[in-house]
This record gives structure tokens, C-alpha cells and sequence, in this order.
């Protein structure tokens, strides 16, 4: 009954559309490799011919439509298979889990529209690594099965070669670790590819895939390759040659009815350097996330309720520049230099296209609070400081939340919407000029919406503001509040003590201090830093040049620190911020060490260490192996101490790589490398490095009791990466109370990730929320705006759209909105 | 192991008049309440709280009427899931347009609905878990035992069970009776273990023990043919003949196989076989005390796998609770065990209908697995004929032949092997039909991989094949957990107790299960607190678990996920009380409930 296993030749051209050249080198090889595909397809009747990423289709729909037009007639027949529903082959790490679903929505939905189908294989053939995750995100973007290279078997020998591979909601895909390579091409290099999966068909009794054709610099099969390739077909003894493509080969496989082992866990590690490797281009894309889903939320409640228009265009323009540069050599730090000149165009372009959207819906939804107060003469009499200054705090997180806000102008006193006191102090302005002051206050906004504060800036003598005694207490080089108290040493700016108030744990002790600022020995690698997945070699810790309490009051307390080492400075503020959980550092360096890395250490003392990292909407555990690990907005450590415990979880707000070494919890924070440095033998030049010069970044620490997949980590993450914005307001009427959620969500492990319209112009909103603590969660969602109110139940680690209509009707989807 | 009490809770009564009737309160038409004032509820409704067109406040909560049923909302309930009720049509309500609402004072939760077509009288009756599976129990003794087979029988007029006609059989009385009887077995254990032997409880549900018993067995032996066979159900002469299936109709040591649609398709009609095998005069009374001979009798051949693997998990639990009881009953199943396990190994691991080709759904060959349709059902197929064979060597204390057809199987054939791969294959079935597993699943083999591992665990003591049948039942877990059907879970639980279950969710599908199991329709798609879910295939599902005593009655074999509303204006059938009885009974013999 089993059927014949057979090789299925995969005629692709690997198309890196940015590495060793600039993207408008990579659109003209995408048009030439396109045409050359044509004309092979056109010579070869047998022929098929797979191509992956909707960017590069795009591009030919507009630069060559006639062309395109041959492409469609292509796909109908079948010879021409578009694979990998989504933009580009991405990095499979860092992008966040909405990124995936973008990936997926905006590739689909093209393919769907120009094809009238959509892909239904996954496909990253040379992508660096792959989270835990993708199953479910490949899954809710309409797609079954999966083509991967890397790791290769040098790398991790234990992946199989044909898996069904899992999630941890439950999720599955059939995966295909090619075990050759993806541009196979020449006679010798065919027979060897051959040769060799021969003989795993023959193991293991299923058909395998070889796949062949010149790329990276695009190419694809070449005639000399056909009909070698043909000629073979006629060969005996050995699985049958058919020239085919991966949707066929899983169709094909899944009726060979092969016995598939299960992969549960991630697939890594291939280039490890690239979870560090030039900091600018992850920050962009960590800073057009968070920008984009705030945007987005804040739009459509404006469209909804203050008459804007929707932006749905809009932010499909500028998601495809933000998918376009999770282009794994992009993301990954590895193109050349000149490459991210082109990167800050795009991202730069998508996040001014969010960040004009995200304020005019702030405006909009403001014009209609109630801000009026009796006596105000005109709608902008505040600069007399006689009547309070309305500021309206806008939460885009779907939790609530309460946390330090900053405004740019000095007060005497702050109130809420209730009229009560609320803590604040004056802060050191960025600005040299006027009062040289910012008000920092702390406000609670309900989840995805606002609060009014009313900012005074002269002290009204006729009434009698009293503010609540503040947790936050400063004192020589310790600073505390509710949650945690932190004690710096003078001798080195690291940290000697840190207690957890909850539970009276002291993380630090003064002969094992944390925040260590290490710099590592880097240069033995290149920018991959292909097969090092350690980096352990310590060149020095950096000397404390300075340290003092710059701050001390009521919102918030700082200590400063200055670092040397070498030539590279490191400047960090402790912000120690009233009612937070977070110790919240803000770090600026100076950067000109070559060939290193910088770490910032914390080890703990304990046993049993697990580390934790988020992944894309989820998160992974790994022993803690000193192996450099991928990571989204937070990783750290579990342990046991005195039989009970701990863990201590780093923040981030732009960095994606950890490690931990036994108990040295370490967060990299700087990789300064060559560009695109492939293993050369660096021939004399004035090199340029990825991190040289200044950096600004942030990172917080975060302890718990227990693991922290329970500890709130997630939301505090969000906290940290996705700010409220304060709008001043003028005085005004207006229909809506001063204080407002638009949506409510029942669980704060339910979060939100995207709330936005749907992509078919239908008036539909999307909402999408993953569940966050690995908790199964009987919940519930109610959005008055919507006229919605429905209930929901999430499995550990689940994602879910729901498309909601004009008519408050809703329905669960996936990725793909229902639009396909 | 994890152990809960399952508290009191409010059962759902029902009962419909017309609005003429003189029971129905005239405040009924005379209550003005106007619109309700729902600013404050910050909870999904089934109706858009503007829709909400009346309402009444009883001792605890707001009945609030809408034109797509009643909702009753509780501020400050005990258990979150009672915080928001739905009664829809026609299980609670004659249609579902409300147009009043009156509380009286007769019990705490009393209120009258007027709708277009009735009134409805909804009581909400405070209740043990025990009471309730009495009642249950007492329901289908009275209304759908049918010769001791419990499964479902037919009304003449619709929620009228005392209209119950007197026949009704099922596709799989076997299973159904089985299940129903392992529920009475672990009632009795339970009731001697707290009571004592002599107390009625304990007398009387030994007897319905017994009698449940003596049905599932009857089967076994009713076909006369003596060669193993179990027929899956069978009629007396007074009932009318069905046109489906197989059947055979018994006559003086003969049976012939009559002219239905399957007979004719398999070109079976008018075969005669042997049915000379008597029937053990003790299970025959089942029938000869209702004055019906072996001439009258008419049985179901072409037996499923289901209906086999149940009979083997009820002869396990009649072993370890009765089995030094009624050594009579006892002997008879272990000869029926012994000649049905034979029967499968002597005919290649199949069992064989009289025309000497396997039946439909029976396989458990090798032949069969490497087919396509077998390919996927190989693994819970080759689990469920290990079980049979330990089952026959528990029961019977021997080994021999036994034993090496089990070594065999395990050592020559992957059998054990093969029973852990049912999550890898099921997905890759699922892919060559283009949906998602839980589109494909038949939703019955849910209990049959239950009874299968479950059975399995508790009988191996080789250590290594013990973590692979653990390993095989996990592997059932990605489809059965979600739906937190503690007859899925209980035995989950015992047989991998490191295994975290949600017990909140066991005590609200107790507390939440209906008090009948008269089917009537209740909507779905009705309600807007439940949107639909589009799967993969195109399925519809519901985005979450709705409680049982608000979704279609039904047995171990519906997605209870399904999104599509049953429309049964005229449902005329009620089902049997083993989907309940089962599970508490089960639950209580193991200790993990206890009565609150």
C-alpha cells in the first residue's frame, strides 16, 4: 500500500533582496531572475519553478506588469508556485508575533487578490534559527507545512529531517529540514545533493526534496541543470526524479503515510552573533512595532468615535517596510553598512506614517473629553498658570495601567480626573532653556484609553492640595520604594544589594553584585559568528568613573553612574519610580571597542537554574547552558534558594540576545563587529563596526517569586516597550468623561496585539490577543464602541483574531481577517 | 492525585403551559417592567443589552427578556459560569420571543415567561451531584431501559416522557450499556464502600449493576452463532424493523439476514447461518420474562470496534467490583472474553461477519493499518485489541495463548509500539482531508482511547510498556482536553497523575449538566456572548465551552464545540443518563470527587 518514495526537484533562486549589496540591487535581480525563470518555464514544459516573498512579487506587479502578467498565467497552471506566505524570509526570532501575523495578512492577502490563492507552505530557507512559536504562526496565517535549513546538522545534529513540529499551544506543521543545500547547482554538486538524499529517502521509506538552482544573488535553474537534471529521470534502482514543488511534496508525503517524530521546541542556534549585531536596525524595528500597534489601536478608536478617517492603507504601507526590513540579513545585523542607510529611510517612513496617524486619533478622541472649566476665557488660558492645565494620558495597552508620565513643562501640583492628588515632582529637562524642568507624575489610565490630569502651574492659594506620602525614599546611594530597595557600591556603580519588598529576598550581595557592565573578547568571530554560540571570553570589566544620587522625590529617585573602559563610556541612570516593579535603567554609551561585546551581568545565588525568554507571543525555557539565546522584551532566571523560588527577569526595550552561564544572568547590549564580515581575512581597511559610537537603550530589572511566566512579566514588558503618550489638551466641552476604556479585556494574561480594520475595506475591526502566562483562561471581551460583548476561551499559549462587523457581529479568524 | 467536592448547586426545571392555562400567574400579563437598566453589567450577554425588552429581580438575580430567549444574570454569584444563564428555545422556552417576565414568591429562582407561543415555568432547584445522577438515573430506568439496555428511546409527542414508545434501539446499544453499567458497577463499589452492603442504596444499585451487566452480555450471546461474535443491539418481534444495517432475524436454530439497505448492498439478504448456540437461560430472561422466545429475537450484526472495547472495559470493572459476587454472571463473561479474543486472533486479528469478510469497523490486522482509512486508526486500534487480551488474562487468571498472541503483537508487530503514535498520524490524516484534527475526529473514539489506555495502565506492570501506553494516551490529550469532560479527564488523571488537570472546570460541567436528557433545541447561533469559529476545514465551532445544560443533549460522540444549533421542534427521543452517571460514579469509586 506504501507508495514509492520519489526526489522532488524544487527549481528556486535564493534572492537576498539586501546583504552584500543595497535593495535597489536586489529589486533588479529579483526582475531578471524572474525573467530568466519565465524563459526556462517557457523551454521546459516539465519544469516548475518556486518562489518565495511577496515583496519581490509586488515589485514585478509594478515595475513589469507585463511580466507579472506571464507570472499569473504560471501560477494557474501550476509551473509557477508562489511559497511562504509572508513578505520576505524573515528572521524568525526577533520580529514580534503581530509582525508574523503582518508577515502573513499582507503576503496572503497579495497572493490571494493577484493568484486567487494563497500559500499554504512556509518557507525560510536560510533563515538563521526559528522560535518555538512559528507552528501557530504559520498555522493562523493559512499555512500547513514548513521548509527549513538552519541549524544544519553541524549545528544541531538532533533535528530530523522530516518532523511535525509543535507548539506549545498545540499547533503543528510539517516540517522539512532540507539536508543539502537551497541552490544546488552544477553536475557535481547535483550528484552529491543526490547521492545523498537517496539515500535518506531509502531510510526512511518517504520521498525527499532537492532543492536547485544559483542564488542568494538570485539566478535559478539554469539550462545545463534541467537537463542534467531530465536526463536522470531515466535512472533505475533509485526513487524517481519529478520536477515539482514543496506543496507538492507534502501532499505527496502526508499519502506516503510517513510515521513523523514530533519536534517540540525551538530550532536553533545557526548565527548567534545575530541576535546582537548592530543594535540600530533592531531598535527600529522593536521602535516601528510598538509604534505601529499603539498607532493603530488609537486610530481605529478615533475612526470609530471621532469622525477619522481609517488608515488602513496606510498602515499597510508601512508594516510591508517593516516586514520588508525583518529580512533576515537585515534584522540580523549582517549586510553591509550601507544597507541601513536604507533601512532608517524605510523604517523611518513607516513610523512617521504611524506617528502622524497616532496623533491626530489622540487629538481627535481628545477634542471630545470634557475639559471645560468655568472661568476660562479662552480655550488656551493656561499660560498664566491660573486655572490647572488639562493633559490627557492615553494607555494603547489593553491593561490597565499606572506608571510615571513626563511632560515638558514644570507644575506645582497634580490632580486626576476625580480631583485627587497625584503624586509628581520636577525633573531635569533634556532641554537647556526656561525653567529647565519636566513634570514627572504618576497616572493610572484604564486599558486602551485615557485619563485627564490636570497639571498646575502655579499653586492655587485657595484650596488645599494634600499629596499622598510617597513609597519612593532616597538616601547616600540607596533608593527604595514599595517594591524593591537597591544599594549601589561606591567603589565599582554596580549594584550590592537589591531586595524584593514582597518577600524580603536580597538578589545581590556585596561580593556578588549585579548589573556588571562586561566587556567580551569578540574577535575570533565574524558577524554570524558562525559556529560560536558561547561568547565567555572576558576582556575586562568596565571602572566606575562616577556615581551619585541625581534625584530624590516623591515620583521617582536616580543614581547615575559613568563607566569606562578603553576609550567607550557607559552612562546609566537607576530610575527608581514610584508604585513600579521595575527598577528602570537608562543607559547611553559612548562605544569604541573593537571586536567586542558588552554584557550586562547579574548572578544570583541559588540552585536549579531555568532561564525563561520571550518569544514571538509566548515564551521558551532553556537551561541555563551559557549559550547565547534569542530573545523578544524580557529573559532572566529562575532559581531555589533556602528551598524556595526566585527569579530575576531582564527588560529590554530594543535588545534581543541573552546568555546565561550557570547563574550570570547576562543581557548583551552591544555587539561591535565588522559589517557582513564572512570568516575574510580582513585585508587592511578602515573597517566600519556595527555599534560604534553612540548608543541609547534601556534595559529594567524585574524579580518575582516562583517563575515568571506567572509573575506579571509580560504586561510589565509591554509596560516598558509600549508607553502611555500625554497630549496637553485646551479647555473645551465635550460629550465624553474624562476618563475612558474603550476595550475591556477580563485577563491581563489576554493581550492584546493588534486592534485595527480589517484589510477588505469592509468597516470590520480586527482584534487579535495571545494569552500570555501559559494558563488555559476562560475569558471575556466588551467594547461598547463595537457594540460587542462576547467571551472567549484560550488554551496555554493561544492566539486569536476576531473580526468584529460594522453590526457588532463577531467571528473568530485567523491571520488572515477573513479576507482569504 | 487531584480530588474536589462538588457543592450544591441550582438545577435548571422546566415546564411549558399554554398561557391559557390556569397554573400561569395573571401577573404575567399584567407585570409592566419596562427596559432594564443594564449600564453596570460589564459582561457578555447572549442578546445587546438595548434588546433587553423586560426583566423581573428574583432573590438573586435579574431574568431579563429579549427576543432571542431569557437571560438571568447574577451580580455576585458563587461560581463565575453562573453569572450569566441563557434559556432558549425549545429547551426552556415554547419560542424564544419574550415578552414578559414575572418572579413569584414559590421558591427562591421562580419565574414565569411569556412568549409567543407559551409560558414557561423555570424553577432553579438547589441540588446535590449525587441527587442529580439519581434522578438521572431513575429517568432512564423508567423511560429508556429497554430490556436493561440504556441507551435512547423515542416519544410520540415531543418533552412528553411518559409518551415513551417502546422501542428505540441504537447503532451501539452495546456501548451505551456498558458505559451506562460501569457507571452502576462504581455506584455499587461506592454505596458498599460508605453504606455497607446490606443498606438499600447498595442493594438496589447492585441489582441495576447487575441487570445493566446482564445486557451488554446478552449481546455477546444472543446470536446463537457461538464463534465469539457480539451483536451490536437486537429487537423482539414487537418492535418495528429497522432498514439499515445488517440484521438477522432468529428462527428455530436458524437466523436469516433480512432484506434491508445494508444486507441488500453487501448482497447478504436471505442468508441463513447457524443461531444454534443457546443463549445462557440467566440473560436470556432478559427477554423470556417478557413472554418473547429466541424466535422472536432480531439482532444487529456487522459490529464496530466500539461496541467490542466497551464490552471490554465493562468486564474489567465488573471483574474488579462483582466479580466475587456473582461468579455466575463472572463465568459467563470470562467464556464470552475467551471467545471473542479468539475469534479476532483466529481470523487475523478481524472479526468476521457470517459471510466471512471483516465487518465494517472491527480491524485490528496489520493489513488493515497500512491501509489508508487503517493507516490512522491503527494506533488506537492496536491499543484497543492489547487491552482485550489483558483483559481476557485479568479476568480469566490465565496466560498462555493469550499471553503470547500479546507478546507476539508487541514483539513481531509494533503493536506497542504503534499505539503511541496516534497524535503524529491523526495530524497527518487530518492533512490529506484538509482541515484540522479536531474537524476529522470522530468524537466517539475520544471514549474508546479512553477505555483502551486507561485499561491498559491499570493492567501492565512491565514498566517500559506501561510509559509507552502513557505516552500513547497522551497523545489523545491535544483533542480531549479542551473539551474538560471529566470522563475523559478521570481517567486521564489516575493514569498519569502528573498530568495538572483544570478540576474548576469538572465541577462546573457536574454542577452545570442538565437534570434530563430529553433532547430539545437550543440555540447557538443565537446568542451573541458566543461568535463563531471558522476552522481550517471550514468547520464552525464555538469560541469557547459552552456549559452543558445550555448545549444540544447528546452522547460521547458530538464536538461539544459545534457551532450549528439543533433544530428539533419535534425532538422526540430521550437519550440515556450514562454521560452523567458514568463520569460522577467513576469519579466518586476513584475518590476524586466527593460529595460537598
Amino acid at each position: 500500500m506504501k507508495l514509492n518514495p520519489k526526489i522532488h526537484l524544487i527549481g528556486n533562486a535564493h534572492l537576498d533582496p539586501i546583504w552584500l549589496w543595497r535593495w535597489q540591487e536586489g529589486c533588479g535581480e529579483v526582475l531578471q531572475t524572474f525573467r530568466s525563470a519565465l524563459d526556462r518555464l517557457n523551454e521546459y514544459p516539465e519544469l516548475v519553478f518556486t518562489c518565495s516573498s511577496a515583496a519581490y512579487y509586488k515589485w514585478v506587479s509594478e515595475i513589469d506588469p507585463d511580466m507579472f502578467e506571464e507570472i499569473v498565467e504560471m501560477v494557474k497552471k501550476g509551473r509557477w508556485v508562489p511559497v511562504n506566505g509572508w513578505w520576505v524570509q524573515p528572521d524568525c526570532n526577533m520580529p514580534s508575533g503581530e509582525s508574523f501575523a503582518r508577515q502573513a495578512l499582507y503576503s496572503q492577502y497579495f497572493y490571494y487578490k493577484k493568484f486567487g490563492k494563497i500559500c499554504r507552505s512556509g518557507y525560510n530557507v536560510d533563515s538563521f534559527g526559528h522560535n518555538g512559536n512559528l507552528p501557530q504562526l504559520l498555522r493562523q496565517g493559512g499555512m500547513t507545512n514548513y521548509v527549513m535549513m538552519r541549524p544544519g546538522t553541524h549545528e544541531n545534529s538532533e533535528v530530523p529531517e522530516k518532523f511535525l513540529w509543535e507548539s506549545q499551544d498545540g499547533s503543528k506543521v510539517i516540517t522539512y529540514r532540507i539536508p543539502t543545500g537551497y541552490a544546488e547547482n552544477g553536475k557535481a554538486s547535483l550528484d552529491r545533493a543526490l547521492e545523498k538524499l537517496d539515500n535518506s529517502a531509502e531510510e526512511s521509506g518517504s520521498s525527499m526534496m532537492l532543492f536547485y538552482g544559483v542564488g542568494n544573488h538570485g539566478g535559478g535553474p539554469t539550462k545545463a541543470d534541467i537537463e542534467y537534471l531530465t536526463s536522470l529521470k531515466k535512472r533505475e534502482g533509485k526513487p524517481q526524479l519529478k520536477f515539482s514543488s514543496p506543496d507538492e511534496f507534502f501532499n505527496s508525503l502526508c499519502l506516503e503515510m510517513p510515521d513523523l517524530p514530533i519536534w517540540r521546541d525551538d530550532l536553533q542556534h545557526h548565527a548567534s552573533g545575530c541576535y546582537s549585531a548592530t543594535s540600530l536596525v533592531k531598535q527600529l524595528n522593536r521602535q516601528a512595532e510598538n509604534l505601529l500597534y499603539a498607532s493603530e489601536a488609537f486610530s481605529t478608536i478615533a475612526s470609530k468615535q471621532a469622525g477619522m478617517k481609517e488608515k488602513t492603507k496606510d498602515f499597510e504601507s508601512a508594516w510591508e517596510e517593516v516586514c520588508f526590513n525583518q529580512f533576515h540579513d537585515i534584522l540580523c545585523g549582517c549586510s553591509i553598512m550601507e544597507a541601513y542607510e536604507d533601512v532608517k529611510l524605510s523604517m523611518g517612513h513607516a513610523m512617521n506614517l504611524a506617528s502622524k496617524a497616532y496623533n491626530e486619533a489622540v487629538l481627535r478622541i481628545a477634542k471630545h473629553i470634557d475639559t471645560w472649566v468655568d472661568g476660562v476665557s479662552d480655550a488656551r488660558h493656561h499660560s498664566c498658570g491660573k486655572y490647572p492645565r488639562p493633559v490627557i494620558v492615553f494607555n494603547p495597552l489593553s491593561f490597565d495601567i499606572k506608571v510615571p508620565v513626563r511632560t515638558y513643562h514644570p507644575s506645582m501640583k497634580v490632580v486626576d480626573s476625580d480631583g485627587n492628588a497625584v503624586i509628581f515632582q520636577n525633573v531635569r529637562s533634556s532641554r537647556s532653556n526656561d525653567s529647565h524642568l519636566d513634570t514627572c507624575f504618576i497616572a493610572s489610565v484604564p486599558a486602551m484609553g485615557y485619563n485627564t490630569y490636570w497639571l498646575t502651574m502655579r499653586e492655587n492659594e485657595d484650596s488645599v492640595i494634600t499629596v499622598s506620602e510617597s513609597d519612593v525614599k532616597a538616601a547616600g546611594l540607596t533608593m527604595e520604594n514599595e517594591y524593591i530597595s537597591v544599594t549601589f557600591n561606591k567603589e565599582t556603580g554596580t549594584i550590592e544589594s537589591l531586595i524584593s519588598k514582597e518577600n524580603g529576598f536580597d538578589y545581590a550581595s556585596k561580593d556578588r553584585r549585579l548589573a556588571v557592565p562586561t566587556v567580551i573578547d569578540d574577535h575570533e568571530t565574524d558577524t554570524w559568528a558562525h559556529m560560536v554560540f558561547k561568547f565567555h571570553n572576558k576582556k575586562g570589566v568596565m571602572d566606575l568613573s562616577d556615581i551619585e544620587l541625581v534625584e530624590n522625590g516623591p515620583a521617582r529617585a536616580v543614581i547615575r553612574t559613568h563607566h569606562t573602559f578603553g576609550s567607550s563610556v557607559l552612562t546609566q541612570d537607576f530610575i527608581l519610580a514610584s508604585g513600579q516593579k521595575t527598577l528602570r535603567v537608562k543607559c547611553k554609551a559612548n562605544w569604541s571597542e573593537k571586536f567586542t561585546m558588552l554584557k550586562m551581568s547579574f548572578p544570583v545565588d541559588g540552585t536549579d537554574f531555568v532561564n525563561t525568554y520571550e518569544i514571538p507571543a509566548g515564551y521558551i525555557k532553556r537551561p541555563a547552558n551559557g549559550e547565547e539565546e534569542p530573545a523578544q522584551r524580557w529573559g532572566g532566571i529562575s532559581f531555589t534558594n533556602s528551598g524556595k523560588r526566585y527569579g530575576l527577569q531582564i527588560l529590554n526595550d530594543s535588545k534581543y540576545s541573552y546568555d546565561c552561564p550557570d547563574n550570570d544572568m547576562r543581557i548583551t547590549l552591544i555587539r561591535n563587529v565588522i559589517f557582513a564580515d564572512h570568516y575574510s581575512h580582513r585585508p587592511a581597511a578602515e573597517f566600519n563596526f556595527t555599534d560604534e559610537g553612540i548608543q541609547r537603550f534601556e534595559y529594567g530589572i524585574f524579580l518575582h517569586e516562583n517563575e515568571p511566566e506567572t509573575s506579571g512579566v509580560t504586561n510589565e514588558a509591554a509596560i516598558f516597550n509600549i508607553r502611555p503618550v500625554a497630549i496637553p489638551e485646551g479647555y473645551h466641552k465635550g460629550e465624553e468623561k474624562q476618563k475612558k476604556s474603550f476595550l475591556k479585556v477580563s485577563h491581563d494574561n489576554l493581550i492584546v496585539t493588534a486592534f485595527k480594520f480589517a484589510e477588505d475595506e469592509s468597516g470590520a475591526a480586527v482584534l487579535r490577543l495571545y494569552e500570555s502566562k501559559g494558563v488555559e483562561t476562560r475569558g471575556y471581551i466588551t467594547c461598547d464602541m463595537l457594540d460587542c460583548s462576547f467571551r472567549v476561551d484560550f488554551l496555554p499559549h493561544e492566539i486569536k483574531t476576531f473580526r468584529i462587523e460594522a453590526d457588532g457581529k463577531v467571528s473568530q479568524v485567523n491571520f488572515l481577517e477573513g479576507c482569504c | 492525585m487531584q480530588t474536589f467536592s462538588i457543592p450544591n448547586t441550582l438545577a435548571r426545571v422546566v415546564k411549558i403551559y399554554d398561557r391559557f392555562a390556569p397554573e400561569v400567574p395573571k401577573e404575567l400579563f399584567s407585570v409592566k417592567s419596562g427596559k432594564p437598566d443594564l449600564e453596570d453589567i460589564d459582561f457578555p450577554l447572549p442578546s445587546k443589552k438595548r434588546d433587553y425588552t423586560c426583566f423581573a429581580k428574583s432573590e438573586k438575580a435579574l431574568w431579563l427578556g429579549a427576543a432571542n430567549g431569557l437571560t438571568r444574570y447574577e451580580a455576585n454569584p458563587e461560581f463565575e459560569t453562573d453569572r450569566v444563564m441563557y434559556f432558549s428555545a425549545s429547551r426552556f422556552l415554547a419560542d424564544d420571543n419574550v415578552k414578559s417576565v414575572y418572579c413569584d414568591s414559590s421558591a427562591p429562582e421562580s419565574v414565569w415567561v411569556l412568549t409567543d407561543k407559551g409560558v414557561s415555568h423555570i424553577t432553579l432547584e438547589i441540588i446535590s451531584a449525587e441527587e442529580k445522577a439519581q434522578r438521572l438515573h431513575e429517568e432512564s430506568e423508567k423511560y429508556v431501559s429497554r430490556r436493561g439496555m440504556i441507551t435512547q428511546r423515542h416519544l410520540s409527542v415531543a418533552r412528553e416522557l411518559d409518551t415513551v414508545v417502546p422501542y428505540g434501539h441504537s447503532d451501539n446499544s452495546g456501548t451505551f450499556t456498558a458505559g451506562y453499567a460501569i457507571g452502576e458497577l462504581c455506584k455499587y463499589a461506592v454505596y458498599k464502600r460508605e453504606l455497607g452492603e446490606e443498606h438499600p442504596k447498595t442493594v438496589a444499585a447492585k441489582a441495576s449493576a447487575i441487570r445493566a451487566t446482564e445486557a451488554c452480555l446478552l449481546l455477546m450471546y444472543i446470536h446463537g452463532r457461538g464463534d465469539g461474535f457480539i451483536a451490536r443491539t437486537y429487537i423482539v418481534s414487537t418492535e418495528p424493523l429497522p432498514n439499515d444495517g445488517l440484521f438477522f432475524r432468529k428462527q428455530n436454530g436458524k437466523a436469516v439476514c433480512l432484506n434491508t439497505s445494508g444486507a441488500k448492498s453487501r448482497k447478504m439478504n436471505g442468508m441463513v447461518i447457524d443461531a444454534s448456540h443457546p443463549v445462557p437461560e440467566r440473560l436470556a430472561r432478559l427477554y423470556t420474562d417478557l413472554g418473547y422466545t429466541d424466535n422472536d429475537i432480531t439482532y444487529k450484526g456487522d459490529t464496530s470496534s466500539d461496541e467490542i472495547t466497551s464490552h471490554y472495559m465493562l468486564m474489567y470493572f465488573f471483574h474488579e467490583i462483582l466479580g466475587d459476587e456473582d461468579k455466575e454472571l463472572h463465568d459467563l463473561m470470562t467464556s464470552a472474553a475467551k471467545a471473542t479474543v479468539a475469534h479476532i486472533l483466529d481470523n487475523g486479528n478481524e472479526f468476521i461477519e457470517c459471510n466471512g469478510k471483516p465487518t465494517t469497523w472491527a480491524k485490528w490486522s496489520e493489513n488493515y493499518f497500512n491501509s489508508f482509512l487503517g493507516w490512522s486508526d491503527g494506533c488506537l486500534n492496536s491499543a484497543e485489541l492489547l487491552m482485550y487480551l489483558k483483559v481476557v488474562m485479568h479476568i480469566t487468571g490465565e496466560t498462555g495463548r493469550w499471553l503470547e498472541a500479546y507478546n507476539d503483537l508487541i514483539e513481531n508487530h509494533g503493536y506497542a509500539k504503534l499505539s503511541t503514535m496516534h497524535e503524529a498520524r491523526f495530524h497527518i490524516s487530518a492533512m490529506m482531508e484538509g482541515g484540522e484534527p479536531v474537524e476529522g475526529l470522530m468524537y466517539g473514539d475520544h471514549f474508546l482511547a479512553t477505555a483502551a489506555y486507561f485499561v491498559l495502565i491499570q493492567l501492565e506492570k512491565d514498566e517500559t510498556l506501561r510509559e509507552m501506553y502513557k505516552a500513547g494516551y497522551k497523545g489523545w490529550n491535544g483533542t480531549f482536553r479542551r473539551e474538560h469532560n471529566p470522563i475523559y479527564d478521570f481517567p486521564y488523571m489516575l493514569s498519569l497523575p502528573e498530568e495538572k488537570l483544570d478540576t474548576s472546570r469538572h465541577i462546573d460541567w457536574f454542577r452545570r449538566n442538565s437534570i434530563t436528557r430529553l433532547i430539545t433545541s437550543c440555540g447557538i447561533s443565537k446568542r451573541l456572548d458566543a461568535p463563531v469559529r471558522y476552522r481550517f476545514g471550514g468547520e464552525k465551532e464555538t469560541t469557547w465551552l459552552i456549559e452543558p445544560d445550555e448545549l444540544p443533549i447528546t452522547k460521547y460522540d458530538r464536538n461539544p464545540y459545534n457551532y450549528n444549533d439543533i433544530e428539533c421542534e419535534d425532538c422526540l427521543v430521550v437519550e440515556s443518563a450514562y454521560v452523567y452517571t458514568f463520569a460522577y460514579w467513576l469519579g466518586r469509586y476513584y475518590g476524586i470527587i466527593q460529595e460537598d
